[in-house]
């Protein structure tokens, strides 16, 4: 079923995923261009666009798109949507969620953008720094299909509804696991297994600085979910890593990378990881990687459009905000985007294949075990803040 | 040149008077001049400015002037770890380079004939093979499950894979000393050039080994070629970013990897900046102790 | 065992193979090893890169050639290199010719300046320029690359081709003078021919460095990619044949520049 640039394509999104939380501009700002991007994930059931509420008015105009490659939904159903509605996409990839703040944060930024994305957490710090924009709600009726986390509760007034407005609409999500190849070796369980010398040289750490510390935080028992840390305790969760990163084979800068160490054998397991790689490693021929939810706990992602201060055409985007929130757009981004969907009647259109990446069946409870925890952009005094965490992990890698 | 060019020279000089030829040289080498203020001595006065400046995160900076950026290099324990491993690495493998070049291009100047062309083709198109590419094959043959693993336990060298051959010091120094033979060599033969063979056949013939002949006569009269090969070595191999991130693991990390990850990444120039320039400054050091080298041994 | 090897050495050395030889040979297997594995596998079958190979098949290089990414970064790349060749043969020959024919004071600074780039690792390079585009503001793109490209080649170019010009015989320009010509005619009728292999060959020199570099390119560059990026993008997310299939292409791309200025090496090495 898929091509050969299709898969090229799957692994792409998946180096994605991983460089959402940091970066190596090798990744995709660079490859997104080069890569060709065509193809779809899952196969496509539901032909027509289902005329889910849909705005009224003329929605033709263009977006110019800023955030990371595949987010600007450039599958086939998609962009036939756009067409036949007269919506042209211009975009600009970036590597890292800190590449968004920088060009929208300059003044030579500033009306460039009608659309963009943030990982949940930096709302607030979005807000601040006044890159956002109130959202007409009533331009996105389809909003009102989305799982209950997702439309209300703590978090969403945390992330997404906040100060008498709603900021941005949660459309793809997922949580970090440990994954382990179960013909090679029994299941892990735990992250702090990952410092045991029955693991030593056979795994991979993911350059993942976000899933890392908040992991290790999780098994040290200080997580908590504003992603305050005193200085202390980033120095133990610095030493837990450093001893977890001296027990691996290496440090895997993206998560293709970590497919091929698996491929050539050189790992067992890796860690953060997330269920998808299952898929990915399977496309190789091994069949047999498996994911867990460490006991300990661990963390979730949730990424959000937004509209940029000073965008225009925003009529169009709206209207497109609107459409991936339908059942089948729904259906295509869980394979495309390799994650899980946010409304309830996109997750009940998600194929059998792609339903692996999100427990659809129990949102809450993953949620309790992997939350969404908050980032420490300007933190109170004496804890650590968002540069700290930087700072701490790349001296765990150069340790 | 021999004397009677040197007589020529002068005559022409005399025919093209000083200021005509000053002119004329400076015209031609505007276009030089700009090239190079534009693309390399302003870009690097910026960057050494930005070493200086207070960082606000996110690759922005205050205009505030200040050391903390170089302090923070010096003393961070961090960065001096993987800066004394750039150097260790870098001079370990100038050294390996030059002594494994050395045979090789004596063998191409002075032992071959007809085949110096062809081989030093062959050098050419290994050294022009592409620098990533020859870092992924190597990836793939120092591998648990790679050539050389396979090799040695079909021959019943070893029993188990070896698997400190990747994602180590060692793969690291493998794979710079590799893609440092070639340019060294072609350096080595180009200083080579200038020796007379017949100085070495004069040494054998006074009674020096080959071995000996080699070491007391060609040593001191290629010293340019081998400082240079020395030089190039360690700058380049102390400064290389990408191998260190693909075969060093986790024990072979280097300097260039923080500091490309706070251009790249992180978000602290002045840092990143900072790193560089004491960098630089290491490079100054040893060219100035290699020179220094060269003038003591050299004829 | 030492008798064995001494009297393999003994028999090596009847055929004229003394220790040196044998070493030749091997550094020269050590160099060539990777990528003979590299092309090896590149044809390999299956998409396994491990040993033993099964079958030999085109598929990987079908695949890479109707990827337009890799089209579009073997444009690029050519693209690239073909700019930076034109613009640094240019500069660097006016400099080269500036430097070696007119003995001026500071000549030696000049040529100090010129080489400087190249003592400094891609790294800082590529940094210091990323820097400054960003501190002017201009996007990064195969503009940017190409910038970085000419302050990378230059100082080879100059070298190699100030190293031709010093073996240069004046008594040619001198005979020229004698009979008469002016310095521009000098210059085109003498001058320019004789040195022009030696531009050709420096400006291949330029080429190849090009169409291979990385580290600079990797800071300096916007959305598109030049072929060496393909590669990296590429292989961090599979390793598969396809990634060898086009470091052969590369590979193959040096041959061909390497051939063609096989000539002009010839010259300066003889």
């Amino acid at each position: 079923m898929h091509g050969e640039e299709s898969i090229r394509h799957d692994l792409e999104l998946l180096d994605r995923a991983m460089t959402r939380r940091r970066l190596l501009r090798g990744g995709l700002a660079i490859g997104g261009g080069a890569l060709a991007l065509p193809l779809l994930g899952a196969c496509a059931s539901g032909g027509s666009t289902a005329a889910t509420q849909s705005s009224g008015g003329s929605i033709a105009g263009t977006i110019d798109f800023i955030s990371y490659v595949a987010y600007d939904l450039k599958f086939p159903l998609m962009n036939k949507w756009r067409s036949s509605h007269g919506i042209d996409l211009k975009s600009t990839y970036i590597s890292d969620q800190s590449e968004v703040t920088a060009k929208l944060t300059s003044p030579a930024g500033h009306g460039l953008y009608n659309l963009s994305s943030y990982s949940a957490q930096y709302a607030p710090f979005y807000k601040k720094l006044g890159i956002l924009t109130p959202l007409d709600m009533s331009k996105i009726p389809n909003y009102a299909n989305s799982m209950p986390f997702f439309k209300s509760g703590k978090i969403w007034s945390e992330y997404w509804n906040f100060d008498g407005h709603q900021w941005g609409v949660p459309f793809t999500w997922g949580y970090d696991s440990i994954n382990y190849n179960a013909a090679k070796i029994k299941p892990i369980t735990k992250t702090s297994d990952f410092l045991l010398p029955e693991l030593k040289n056979k795994f991979a750490v993911a350059d993942d600085m976000l899933g890392m510390i908040l992991m290790s935080a999780q098994s040290l028992g200080i997580a908590n979910p504003r992603g305050l840390f005193t200085t202390s305790q980033l120095n133990q969760i610095v030493a837990f890593l450093t001893k977890m990163k001296k027990n691996a084979r290496t440090v895997a800068s993206g998560f293709g990378d970590i497919v091929n160490l698996y491929a050539s054998g050189e790992i067992v397991a890796n860690i953060s990881g997330f269920p998808g790689m299952q898929v990915l490693v399977a496309q190789k021929g091994i069949t047999t990687i498996r994911s867990a939810l460490p006991e300990e706990g661990s963390l979730s992602y949730c990424d959000t459009y937004f509209i940029p201060a000073g965008g225009n055409d925003t009529a169009s985007v709206y209207a497109f905000i609107n459409e991936c929130l339908t059942p089948p757009m729904q259906a295509q981004e869980a394979g495309y985007l390799q994650a899980g969907v946010t409304t309830v009647n996109g997750a009940a259109a998600v194929a059998a294949p792609n339903r692996v990446y999100v427990p659809y069946n129990d949102v809450t409870s993953l949620f309790e075990k992997a939350p969404l925890f908050g980032l420490p952009f300007s933190p109170p005094a004496g804890y650590a803040s968002f540069t700290d965490w930087t700072n701490a992990w790349e001296s765990v890698k150069a340790s | 040149m021999g004397i009677g060019q040197g007589v020529l020279t002068a005559t022409r000089r005399q025919q093209t008077p000083a200021p005509a030829r000053r002119r004329w040289a400076l015209l031609l080498l505007l276009p030089l001049g700009v090239a190079i203020s534009l693309g390399f001595v302003v870009p690097l006065a910026l960057l050494f400015v930005k070493s200086f400046e207070t960082s606000l995160g996110y690759g922005q900076v205050s205009g505030h002037l200040t050391f903390s950026s170089y302090v923070t290099a010096l003393t961070s324990p961090l960065y001096r770890t993987v800066a004394v491993n750039a150097f260790e690495i870098g001079g370990i493998g100038t050294v390996l380079t030059l002594v494994l070049s050395f045979p090789l291009a004596y063998f191409i100047r002075f032992r071959l004939r007809r085949g110096q062309h062809t081989v030093l083709l062959l050098i050419m198109i290994s050294l022009f093979a592409g620098y990533i590419v020859k870092i992924y094959a190597w990836a793939t043959i120092l591998g648990t499950y790679g050539v050389i693993n396979t090799a040695l336990q079909d021959i019943g060298l070893i029993r188990h894979p070896l698997s400190v051959l990747l994602f180590s010091k060692i793969a690291v120094l493998i794979v710079v000393t590799y893609l440092s033979i070639p340019v060294s060599t072609l350096i080595l033969v180009g200083a080579m050039q200038n020796v007379d063979r017949s100085l070495l056949e004069n040494a054998r013939d006074l009674g020096a080994g080959g071995l000996r002949a080699v070491t007391s006569v060609l040593v001191p009269l290629s010293m340019t070629g081998i400082v240079a090969s020395l030089a190039y070595g360690f700058v380049v191999i102390s400064g290389d970013y990408i191998t260190p991130q693909l075969v060093g693991g986790t024990t072979g990390q280097m300097i260039g990897v923080p500091i490309s990850d706070q251009f790249l990444s992180v978000g602290d120039q002045p840092l990143g900046s900072a790193l560089s320039f004491l960098m630089l400054a290491v490079f100054v050091i040893v060219y100035l102790v290699l020179t220094r080298l060269e003038r003591f041994k050299g004829v | 065992m030492r008798t064995v090897l001494r009297r393999l050495r003994r028999r090596l050395r009847r055929r004229g193979i003394g220790l040196l030889h044998v070493y030749v040979g091997l550094l020269l297997l050590f160099l060539f090893l990777p990528l003979a594995v590299l092309v090896l596998f590149s044809f390999s079958a299956s998409g396994q890169l491990r040993f033993p190979i099964t079958g030999l098949a085109l598929r990987w290089y079908q695949e890479v050639f109707s990827s337009s990414a890799v089209i579009d970064g073997i444009l690029a790349s050519l693209g690239v290199a073909a700019v930076t060749g034109a613009v640094v043969a240019t500069v660097g020959t006016l400099a080269a010719v500036a430097v070696n024919r007119y003995r001026f004071r500071g000549s030696a600074v000049v040529a100090g300046m010129i080489l400087a780039p190249a003592a400094l690792p891609g790294l800082v390079i590529g940094i210091a320029l990323l820097n400054f585009f960003g501190d002017i503001h201009l996007t990064l793109s195969l503009l940017t690359v190409m910038i970085g490209h000419v302050i990378y080649t230059l100082p080879y170019f100059y070298l190699v081709l100030s190293a031709r010009l010093r073996r240069f015989d004046p008594m040619l320009e001198e005979v020229a003078t004698d009979m008469g010509a002016g310095p521009l005619q000098r210059f085109r009728r003498v001058t320019a021919p004789l040195i022009a292999p030696a531009i050709v060959a420096s400006a291949f020199v330029v080429l190849a460095l090009s169409w291979d570099e990385f580290q600079i390119t990797f800071f300096t560059i916007g959305d598109q990619s030049t072929l060496p990026l393909v590669i990296w993008s590429r292989a961090r997310l599979s390793i598969d044949p396809s990634v060898n299939a086009i470091g052969t292409l590369m590979v193959a791309g040096s041959l061909l520049v390497v051939i063609f200025t096989r000539r002009f090496i010839a010259e300066s090495y003889s």
